[in-house]
């Protein structure tokens, strides 16, 4: 299968502090003719390259600021460019959900469809999420009704936690409070990483973590995760420990090594890129839905690069790693971010090494696959 | 087997002189190792089709034959790691290869010949090599999983069906 992350637009109705989608100049709204030109793109992928099975995730800026007509264009699109192709479509969105309101839940219902899940993030701490020119403390009034209204009509969600610098020492306190707020949603933690809006000094100087630091949180928030009796759908703990008791490799993009095979990331102008922290960072472009075929993308130089970097790395940095299988070098973007090329292992390599070793211990088979 | 003896192609004969070398010594027994990197891609190509398909040859071409059998075992090799190569310098190439030479990492061959070739000099021809014994690998690990296969093994089978069926 494969996962478009589409922007229909990067404006956003929130300011939260450490944005990395953030970036200068005007907001920029994707137009009917841009979404038909991706859908005919990604549909002779999905016929040629990719099983017939596309995931869509509709992300941002905030895309629930998009108006009721491009929705219903976009659903009419999908039945016409992608399902009419036999093609299998599963949509899913990535929203602050501030404008999450009981009137658009039969949209949502209509997009994400019986199994579609809402992603959305969460920020307890005071500061760090809010609206854009109304009063402090309206994002949260507004993120909890919508979850209520997600609840009241069924829909499950699931809950991003960037991890930063003034979390830390509340993390067990967070993981506690997010599992009786959100009694069996699905919580994923991410490290802050630096960009966007997190890229600029002051930001970055009072929220940004090390690599080590990212590694002890790591340590605390599985200590409380195996307190919790190890409930499913908590990431990244749930694929690293089915591979390690079962040699089962179900790991998300960042640790898969395989990301440029299985993602890519949209911008709302129908640029194509490796996935959608890339389209934020504009690295690793592809080019234009406008333009490019299916098999030029296939054959793309840039997708041949990516698919290298893990024979690359394994006989360079990441030569002899005992830890190879669970992460696959790390995320290419943060490599990018932090040494500006994407032969290089993750920035938060040291902490993941920390982390695994507290773990697993040392005694693992060598990383091959 | 005996090691091989080195086979160096020399520029005033014709390639068909060298095949029917080649094609001599192995037929008697004597396996042969290629110097590759001074080779050219026809040559080098004509080489590896004589050793895939000519039933005369008896014995391996080297570096062809141990590249070949680590491709059909599906072991995580590359070039640096044959036997029969210069095997020095990896760790310099790799270091420099992302500036000095992005189009080597987006080279389709890249993950058996892993910047080999680029110190070598010898690209063209490793190119013109690496998807030929990759798809020589990919249709011997199909002959060997369809002779392993349950049922094949037929003799063993039929003798164990007999002894169970009823009399």
């Amino acid at each position: 299968m494969t996962t478009l992350i589409l922007k229909p637009t990067d404006a956003c109705n929130a300011r939260c502090r450490y944005c990395s989608a953030a970036h200068p100049g005007a907001a920029k709204f994707m137009d009917g003719e841009t979404l038909r030109q991706v859908f005919e793109l990604f549909g002779d992928w999905a016929c040629d390259f990719g099983r017939r099975r596309l995931r869509i995730i509709w992300h941002g800026g905030e895309p629930l600021l998009m108006p009721e007509a491009f929705w219903e264009e976009a659903l009419g699109l999908e039945d016409e460019l992608l399902r009419s192709r036999g093609i299998t479509v599963e949509n899913g969105i990535q929203t602050n959900a501030t404008r999450l309101t009981p009137e658009r839940i039969p949209l949502l219902k209509r997009l994400l469809g019986p199994k579609g899940v809402v992603g959305t993030s969460v920020d307890p701490l005071p500061g760090i999420r809010e609206l854009k020119g109304v009063p402090e403390g309206q994002y949260a009034r507004d993120f909890g009704a919508a979850l209520e209204a997600l609840r009241a009509a069924d829909i499950r969600y699931g809950l991003v936690i960037v991890v930063h610098r003034l979390a830390l020492p509340h993390l067990e306190e967070l993981y506690a409070k997010l599992r009786t707020e959100h009694p069996g949603t699905g919580l994923r933690f991410n490290p802050l990483y630096r960009q966007g809006r997190a890229g600029e000094a002051r930001v970055w100087d009072d929220l940004g973590i090390t690599a080590e630091e990212w590694g002890q949180a790591l340590i605390t928030l599985h200590g409380a995760w195996m307190k919790d009796g190890c409930p499913p759908g908590v990431q990244p703990f749930g694929p690293w420990e089915a591979l390690h008791r079962d040699g089962h490799w179900g790991l998300s993009c960042e640790c898969s090594g395989r990301c440029f095979a299985t993602h890519f990331g949209v911008d709302p102008e129908g640029g194509v890129f490796l996935c959608g922290r890339s389209s934020d960072g504009a690295s690793f472009a592809f080019g234009n839905a406008s333009t490019l075929t299916a098999q030029a993308l296939h054959e793309h130089p840039l997708r041949r690069s990516l698919a290298n970097r893990s024979v690359y790395l394994q006989r360079s940095t990441c030569r002899g790693c005992i830890w190879w299988r669970y992460c696959h070098g790390g995320c290419v973007n943060d490599a990018w971010l932090e040494k500006g090329t994407a032969f290089a292992a993750t920035s938060f390599c040291a902490g993941l090494k920390h982390f695994f070793e507290r773990r697993f211990g040392t005694n693992v088979r060598p990383g091959v696959a | 087997m005996r090691p091989p003896i080195p086979f160096t192609f020399m520029p005033d004969l014709p390639l068909a002189w060298h095949l029917g070398e080649l094609k001599r010594l192995s037929s008697a027994g004597i396996p042969v190792l290629l110097d590759v990197d001074t080779m050219g891609a026809d040559e080098a190509t004509q080489c590896l089709e004589l050793m895939l398909h000519d039933p005369d040859m008896a014995t391996p071409v080297e570096p062809f034959g141990s590249l070949l059998q680590a491709l059909v075992e599906k072991q995580p090799m590359a070039l640096w790691d044959l036997t029969f190569l210069e095997r020095s310098g990896e760790a310099e190439v790799f270091r420099t290869l992302p500036k000095a030479h992005p189009e080597c990492l987006a080279c389709a061959c890249f993950p058996i010949c892993a910047g080999y070739a680029t110190q070598m000099g010898s690209c063209a021809t490793w190119q013109a090599l690496i998807p030929r014994l990759a798809a020589a690998a990919r249709a011997l690990g199909r002959l060997r999983q369809e002779q392993e296969a349950p049922g094949n093994s037929r003799g063993f089978v039929a003798a164990e069906r007999e002894e169970l069926s009823p009399p």
